[in-house]
């Protein structure tokens, strides 16, 4: 027997390490070369150290098997939230399911595409200035001292000049700042570009350390200020309310 | 009960997911030992290893109903659950180093009638060598370790375990055992000088 097949009959899993298992040719190879004995002893040793630790493996407690029963129990008593889904997949077909969500994708495609447009076209139309008049208008009447000026909380009233009124009045860039609805006192400039577009008034509650500012007052009211909004959401004018 | 004996694994499992206590209980008896060994042996926990049996049947009673019996034997299916539920375990106890817990010291540190004071010791301490030097093997080498040497599955059973084939299973099995022999030459050496040694070597 030559080296590589003392080897090769070691390394097979029917001898298991034992030593006692070994053929006569194999013994008889490891008595006469030192290495191949040194290997199957090492060997034998490993397969003690294997079969001791094979041994000492624990055994499964009872009140493992107890609690792994009581899983089960459980588990077997709740709703089965997998089998309910499942039935519902059984219950719509898949080509429903593909031909709603096309037809969902296809509305959602369309939405994107539409709204843009509808949303550009009006803005281009509407003027500071028509903005403005139609603010007067509504604001400025002394008459309008009704439930929307005695209201605590601010209002928000948004302004959109009908369409002959827009076409009526076109004034010139340069008038804009100085035509701003009666009584609003201008924050800043207005010109055509950065006025054009629908105004807002929104009415706020004035803080103390402002209201002492413009002169003295009743510490107990509160007072109210219209501010005048332009599109792009900066404050063009105002002026006390109440 | 006796009805459910001659069931394979696969209507046992159906029998279980839809409420049967005797065929669960069966179906529990079969993989109980194999499932709980390997998780022992390849986490080296006591713990550990009853935390992968309870999932591994939470797992089969979940997810019996998307086991095909063509994709492979049950034990294959659960086995497969085990390895992933083990590689979290490991995952997750990375940065811990284990003590021993109370009944693992009475386990193994206990002294039987019979055995004597040092036989016990010297067992004692080349089990947890053994253990020591499988935990540290790779992965690859201690799958192929722990089934065939310590849950003696054939070849053929660990390839199907694995799925991989007979050949590798032997080749990483060899290799397996030189690489555990290599790191277990000290307790080997240090044997073989107290042979040498004898009474002879002692001071006293």
């Amino acid at each position: 027997m030559t080296c590589r097949q003392f080897h090769e009959r070691l390394e097979s899993s029917d001898l298991k390490f034992d030593p006692a298992s070994f053929s006569a040719e194999m013994l008889q190879h490891a008595r006469a070369c030192a290495s191949c004995k040194a290997l199957a002893e090492k060997r034998s040793a490993l397969g003690t150290g294997l079969r001791q630790l094979r041994d000492s493996a624990p055994e499964i407690s009872a009140s493992l098997d107890a609690a792994i029963l009581a899983a089960f129990r459980k588990q077997t008593a709740l709703p089965d939230a997998s089998s309910s889904s499942s039935r519902l997949h059984k219950r719509i077909p898949p080509v429903a399911v593909v031909s709603c969500s096309a037809a969902l994708l296809a509305a959602a495609v369309i939405a994107a595409l539409v709204l843009p447009i509808r949303r550009a076209g009006p803005r281009v139309v509407p003027h500071a200035t028509a903005a403005a008049a139609v603010i007067s208008s509504q604001l400025g009447k002394p008459t309008r001292s009704g439930a929307a000026q005695r209201k605590l909380k601010p209002s928000r009233v948004a302004l959109r000049p009908k369409l002959h009124e827009r076409d009526q009045v076109r004034p010139r860039s340069s008038e804009a700042h100085s035509q701003l609805p009666s009584g609003f006192t201008s924050l800043m400039y207005c010109d055509q570009l950065s006025c054009a577009g629908s105004m807002e008034i929104v009415r706020v509650p004035l803080s103390r350390s402002m209201v002492a500012l413009t002169g003295p007052t009743d510490a107990s009211e509160t007072v109210f200020a219209d501010v005048l909004v332009g599109p792009d959401g900066i404050a063009r004018g105002i002026r006390i309310a109440q | 009960m006796d009805k459910t004996q001659s069931h394979s694994d696969a209507e046992l499992l159906n029998l279980a997911v839809a409420g049967d206590e005797p065929a669960f209980l069966l179906l529990y008896e079969r993989f109980k030992n194999s499932v709980f060994r390997y998780a022992y042996y390849m986490t080296g926990s006591r713990p550990a290893a009853e935390e992968v049996l309870q999932e591994v049947f939470i797992a089969l009673l979940r997810q019996g109903g998307s086991y095909r019996e063509k994709q492979g034997d049950l034990g294959g299916f659960a086995f497969g659950i085990a390895k992933n539920i083990v590689r979290r375990i490991q995952r997750r106890e990375r940065g811990y180093e284990a003590l021993l817990g109370i009944e693992q010291i009475g386990e193994t540190n206990l002294i039987s009638a019979a055995d004597s004071l040092t036989a016990q010791a010297v067992r004692n301490e080349r089990v947890e060598r053994v253990q020591t030097a499988i935990a540290s093997l790779p992965d690859h080498y201690r799958q192929v370790v722990v089934l065939c040497d310590l849950c003696e599955l054939s070849y053929t059973e660990a390839a199907a375990r694995l799925r991989c084939s007979v050949g590798t299973i032997r080749s990483r099995l060899n290799r397996g055992h030189t690489l555990l022999s290599r790191k277990l030459k000290p307790l080997h050496k240090s044997r073989t000088d107290i042979e040498v040694s004898g009474t002879e070597g002692c001071l006293i």
